[in-house]
């Protein structure tokens, strides 16, 4: 968590050895830490918050300080900052814009606290209070989120900058970072926390690049922070978060307090000079290098194509339910001569397969509501309500899939009995067609509008079904079709669950609670995103594969 | 000219009559001995100082200059014609602003900072406000205010190299409650019956206030301020004022102040007061932690003689409240008559050192130059008597997006009683209030019955681009508590041509002022306002009183009961101002689209034209070689 910068190191250790220790108890750790900082001279208060999710409660006291700037207008920009620097920072008198610092307790949540409650948002509900803030200032600008483990010496220093639902913070301010640690503050900077030697071997770099930009593409696609700066991002605020790492054995320089304060307070005083919010219109960028960006008018191309593809298919099958078939009829009855109107439509048929969408979007929202309610009987967990979930989900394909075939089949009897009346009329196209029309369009609509939102989220999404939505159809070998519907079924969010559960090697209901307090407590849009569009487009998917084909 | 001397000369008759009637009443007893004005012109300088707990030192100069308005004729005959023809003392530059634009009452100041109430308590100049603030009463007799108050703000924007001629009507608003005459008779004001006579005045007259919130002060400011000194920066008091170390503070001010007073409890001696004011809080403790100070090493000067022109030159400091520890600290030189204590009771004690100039350096040449040094045992003091203000606000948005917002202002009440108080907020046209959407809450709770606490309201709506929201409450906020207004609002999408060079800085949204009579308090500094020139001025005559009627029992209880009521100050406090974010368009984008439209265009118009008003002719090879052949046969 967010631990302190210190420059002298005498003070650190002391700070450390007060407060780092875990066996501090909470409150008063939060004491002293406010202590300490109105012996600086700088104002200081605490925080309390209570939260509880429907997986546990969690209490947690936050400290924070103002520095009010001498030379400010009172208009009070300020920089939250995770901990220190104020004595040096009292010192100055050049500063124009005050600064917050904030030592937020527990992980996202205490931080998330003090930010509603700055913003005038605080609740006290039985599910979560939070305390009004006693100190203030004014509208923060930018934030810089400190996280050194330890209290010795770094290998360098790893940027996060990933936000909450992919949201990024301007790349001015990285950009700012990076030009101090390149000139000022010497220190070696990278992306996240991985170390990558630097090889004269051109695709030994690109992979490494590609690499850190697809670790990039998984935290924005989860949606989760990387970090506790990305709590901020919602409230126009840029900030990012610099982490020291120290890798033991790393052939590589190793900084100090020394070295990284002045870096930290160089970008203080960078931020400070600002005189406008970082606003040019950098805020869409995928980064593969500290230095390196990929603009959007590069990245969204791609994305768009695949969104287009399922339009296109679904615009043929839109076609083939009406027109086409028409024709080629025509010409296979040749003598028929009546039905050879090149425009006459047959009926579209689009009561079963809206049923199976809206019963789908229905299945989906319900498990999202079993997921996300507490009902409080004995033994309640995450997984259990996933397990309910998926029942409800598989009553609705079984129902579903039954029910055509039963229909179909009463149809097809049907047909056989009057074969001789019908004969003027055209059989309506198949539901499946319809069906799977439906489906693509959907998915087309749901890419591509999230990729202007959350652009890896779209992209992963779009890559993991563009292949089975387009090309899966049912079969007439009934063992096709159970393939396909496997296929289906993996790529479905529960399948999806256990597949990235036994990739981390992690219990899957650890992956399940995870999810399930990134939404409660973060609000990202991961879980209500899989449950009300992705899941029932999959299932919508599931029983068109296993409907019959005639 | 002679118009304004008449007015005041009804005025001064009106109300000497009045007082006449309450002067049984009157708290103030010394009135000979107040030796103000003893010519038709006189110059006061001061300077107060007080160690704040902090460790801050807070530094107030004030000049004082008097110009006789109108005189009873025993003691200054024909003075009154003179008013505004001859200036001795009293800045031509701003008589003649007074005069031209029928001014009675003027109040500008120049703030950078912010004053932080919870830890300095209230300062003695008032107006706190960040930015600039200016108001003024104009006299209404010709119906010509607008235009009058349109030539002050902008003559005043000359005359101190500030944006002061931004203050136009889409900011000016006229306060119902808030922002009374501090002027004339204000001595009276004091006794209920003459402050009800001297509203009920014939004399029409209007106020106007407005604030610039972004207004940054600097020496520019200062210098023309400094040239309406009668002795410049050159002696005396003044010549402390190096702008290096004013402006390196947390806290800056200068004002001036114009009104007219009076001079006697009968009101038969008037004069037109300048009071000029530095206020600055110097961070003692910055670089070593330190408490110690002296008057050097704050302001890098000396005082090497009292102004000549002044009739009276002090310092005075405010010595530091400890609660216990008594002797911690070492003040050098100790003054030599001791120091002597103000206040009546135990709550509003204060003990002051004053350091008479004229007589210091003049008597003992060897004090030259005035020096006073501060040292606490240990560089720190062991204890402070903590300063809780009486009332402390703050006032900031709520919620973020650039589409609505809201205001929330929380008033903390510490007194023991009740307080009326009145609460003065000017948001710009462009938030959109909602006045349905105010509510109040009472230590946290919400209250339905809203008469309880607002008792009255003024409210006067926006007009988009051509003047501001007023909200105007009348509070009568509850003993020990915390009261806080939250509104709503919209932000508006402005034209891309209202946007300032720095749009995405954001826009200022000034303070809101409470205006509440408290009780005077032990350790604040706010003794009296500006009148606290005054009150020294009464002890010392009271003392002297004291002295000469020590066996006459006059202490009568109705007496300390009055000196009581009396030493209710009136204060006004301001919030921060704030700063709004509106929905800002990306200028650079515009740019970008012209450019690239005026490329294109520029390109397939050039050719296009060209293409279209170009004759193409098929030119004939056979001519051409004929001219060569005709060329060469030539």
């Amino acid at each position: 968590m967010g631990i302190l910068n210190r420059l002298s190191k005498a003070q650190k250790r002391k700070l450390f050895s007060r407060f780092v220790l875990n066996w501090m108890p909470i409150l008063s750790r939060a004491q002293a830490l406010e202590h300490e900082f109105s012996q600086i001279g700088l104002k200081s208060a605490t925080q309390n918050y209570t939260l509880n999710t429907s997986t546990d409660s969690k209490h947690g006291v936050n400290t924070y300080a103002v520095f009010y700037a001498p030379r400010s207008d009172a208009n009070t920009n300020a920089i939250a900052m995770l901990l220190s620097l104020g004595k040096l920072f009292k010192r100055c008198s050049h500063f124009s814009k005050d600064i917050i610092f904030v030592v937020s307790d527990g992980q996202a949540e205490g931080l998330q606290a003090w930010l509603k409650a700055y913003h005038g948002n605080e609740e006290s509900t039985y599910d979560r209070t939070e305390e009004t803030l006693r100190v203030r200032s004014g509208a923060i600008q930018a934030a810089l989120n400190l996280d050194f483990a330890g209290t010795g010496d770094y290998n360098a220093l790893g940027i996060f900058f990933e936000g909450v639902n992919g949201q990024l913070p301007n790349l001015d301010l990285i950009n700012t970072v990076a030009d101090i640690a390149k000139d000022v503050a010497p220190v070696e900077l990278t992306l996240h926390d991985e170390l990558v030697p630097y090889t004269d071997n051109m695709t030994k770099n690109y992979i490494n690049s590609l690499k850190k930009m697809l670790y990039m593409m998984k935290y924005q696609a989860v949606g989760s922070p990387s970090g506790n700066h990305g709590l901020y991002l919602k409230y126009k605020i840029d900030a990012i978060t610099l982490y020291g790492f120290d890798k033991p054995g790393w052939p590589s320089q190793r900084y100090g307090f020394q070295r990284l304060g002045s870096l930290i307070e160089s970008t203080v005083r960078s931020l400070n000079n600002l005189l406008e919010h970082l606003h040019q219109s950098f805020f869409f960028y995928l980064l593969s290098g500290v230095r390196r960006y990929t603009s959007i008018g590069l990245y969204m191309p791609p994305v768009i194509i695949l969104g287009v593809s399922f339009i296109f298919q679904a615009l043929s099958l839109w076609g083939v339910s009406s027109d086409l078939p028409l024709e080629v009829e025509a010409i296979s009855k040749g003598e028929k001569t009546a039905v050879g109107l090149p425009y006459s439509r047959r009926d579209r048929n689009l009561k079963v397969p809206a049923t199976i969408i809206g019963m789908s979007f229905v299945a989906g929202l319900a498990s999202f509501q079993l997921l996300t309610t507490e009902f409080g009987f004995p033994g309640e967990t995450p997984m259990l309500k996933l397990v309910a979930s998926v029942g409800v989900c598989s009553m609705l394909v079984i129902s579903a899939v039954s029910s055509a075939r039963v229909r179909n089949h009463v149809l097809k009897s049907a047909d056989k009995k009057d074969n001789s009346a019908s004969s003027g009329e055209l059989t309506p196209a198949v539901d499946w067609i319809i069906l799977k029309t439906f489906i693509l369009a959907l998915s087309a609509l749901f890419v591509t509008t999230l990729s202007a939102l959350n652009f890896s989220l779209a992209v992963s999404i779009g890559v993991i079904i563009v292949f089975p939505y387009m090309v899966f159809r049912p079969s007439r070998f009934i063992g096709l079709s159970i393939v396909q519907a496997i296929i289906l079924l993996v790529i479905s969010p529960p399948g999806l669950l256990l597949m990235a559960s036994s990739f981390y090697s992690m219990d899957v209901s650890m992956v399940l609670g995870w999810a399930l307090q990134e939404y409660e407590v973060l609000g990202t849009w991961l879980l209500p995103a899989v449950c009300g569009i992705y899941w029932p487009l999959n299932l919508a998917a599931i029983v068109m594969v296993l409907m019959p084909v005639s | 000219m002679l118009l304004l001397t008449g007015a005041l000369l009804a005025l001064s008759i009106s109300s000497a009559s009045v007082s006449a009637s309450s002067a049984g009443q009157e708290a103030f007893t010394a009135k000979d001995a107040i030796p103000i004005l003893k010519a038709p012109e006189a110059f006061h300088e001061e300077l107060v100082l007080k160690p704040l707990n902090d460790g801050s030192v807070y530094s107030h100069f004030q000049f004082t200059t008097h110009i006789g308005t109108v005189m009873d004729e025993e003691h200054f005959e024909g003075a009154a014609s003179n008013l505004f023809t001859h200036y001795n003392l009293f800045p031509r530059s701003i008589g003649q602003i007074l005069h031209s634009f029928d001014v009675e009452e003027l109040h500008l100041t120049f703030t950078q900072g912010r004053w932080h109430y919870g830890d300095w308590g209230y300062p003695i100049a008032p107006s706190v406000g960040t930015g600039v603030e200016l108001w003024a009463w104009l006299n209404d007799e010709n119906k010509q205010t607008d235009t009058n108050w349109k030539g002050l703000t902008n003559t005043l924007s000359g005359l101190f190299c500030a944006s002061l001629n931004f203050i136009d009507d889409t900011i000016t608003i006229e306060p119902k409650l808030s922002f009374r005459n501090e002027g004339l008779y204000n001595v009276h004001t004091r006794s209920p019956a003459a402050k009800n006579n001297t509203e009920s005045r014939t004399n029409p007259r209007k106020l106007r206030y407005g604030s610039l919130p972004h207004e940054n002060v600097c020496t520019e400011n200062l210098t023309p301020w400094i040239k309406l000194l009668p002795c410049k920066n050159k002696s005396g008091i003044a010549s402390l004022l190096k702008s290096h170390k004013l402006f390196d503070t947390r806290f800056y001010s200068m004002a001036i102040h114009v009104r007219p007073v009076c001079e006697d409890e009968l009101c038969s001696v008037k004069s037109l007061e300048l009071v000029q004011s530095v206020t600055t809080v110097f961070d003692v403790a910055r670089h070593d932690g330190s408490y110690d100070w002296t008057m050097t090493g704050l302001f890098e000067r000396e005082i090497t003689q009292a102004c000549p022109l002044a009739t009276t030159s002090k310092v005075v400091l405010h010595l530091p409240q400890t609660t216990e520890y008594r002797n911690q600290y070492q003040l050098v030189p100790f003054p030599p008559q001791g120091a002597y204590s103000i206040g009546s009771t135990q709550d509003n004690i204060q003990e002051i050192a004053v350091y008479d100039l004229k007589t210091d350096l003049e008597t003992h040449p060897a004090s030259t130059p005035f020096q006073i040094s501060l040292r606490w045992e240990n560089s720190r003091p062991k204890s402070v008597l903590p300063i809780s203000p009486g009332i402390v606000a703050h006032r900031y948005f709520t919620g973020y997006g650039q589409e609505h917002g809201g205001l929330a202002i929380e008033i903390h009440n510490n007194n023991e009683q009740d307080v009326e108080a009145i609460y003065l907020d000017t948001l710009p046209w462009y938030l959109k209030l909602y006045l349905h959407t105010f509510s109040i809450q009472l230590n946290g709770k919400t209250i339905d019955n809203q008469r309880d606490l607002v008792q009255k309201m003024y409210y006067q709506p926006a007009v988009d681009r051509s003047r501001p929201a007023v909200l105007e409450l009348a509070l009568r906020l509850p003993a020990k508590s915390m009261v806080k207004f939250s509104v709503s609002f919209d932000k508006v999408f402005l034209k891309y041509t209202e946007h300032p060079p720095d749009a995405n800085r954001g826009f200022d949204v000034g303070c809101a002022v409470i205006t509440v009579q408290l009780p005077r308090e032990r350790g604040q500094i706010g003794y009296g306002g500006l009148d606290h020139l005054r009150i020294y001025q009464e002890r010392e005559a009271s003392l002297v009183q004291s002295r000469l009627t020590m066996d006459e029992d006059d202490g009568d209880e109705a007496q300390v009961i009055k000196r009581q009521e009396s030493e209710m100050d009136r204060i006004r406090v301001y919030t921060e101002t704030l700063l709004v974010s509106l929905p800002t368009p990306d200028f650079s984008m515009p740019y970008n689209v012209i450019t690239l439209t005026c490329t294109v265009i520029a390109l397939f118009f050039g050719s296009i034209f060209n293409l279209m008003t170009r004759n193409f002719e098929v030119v004939e090879p056979k001519g051409a070689k004929d001219a060569k052949g005709k060329g060469k046969s030539d």
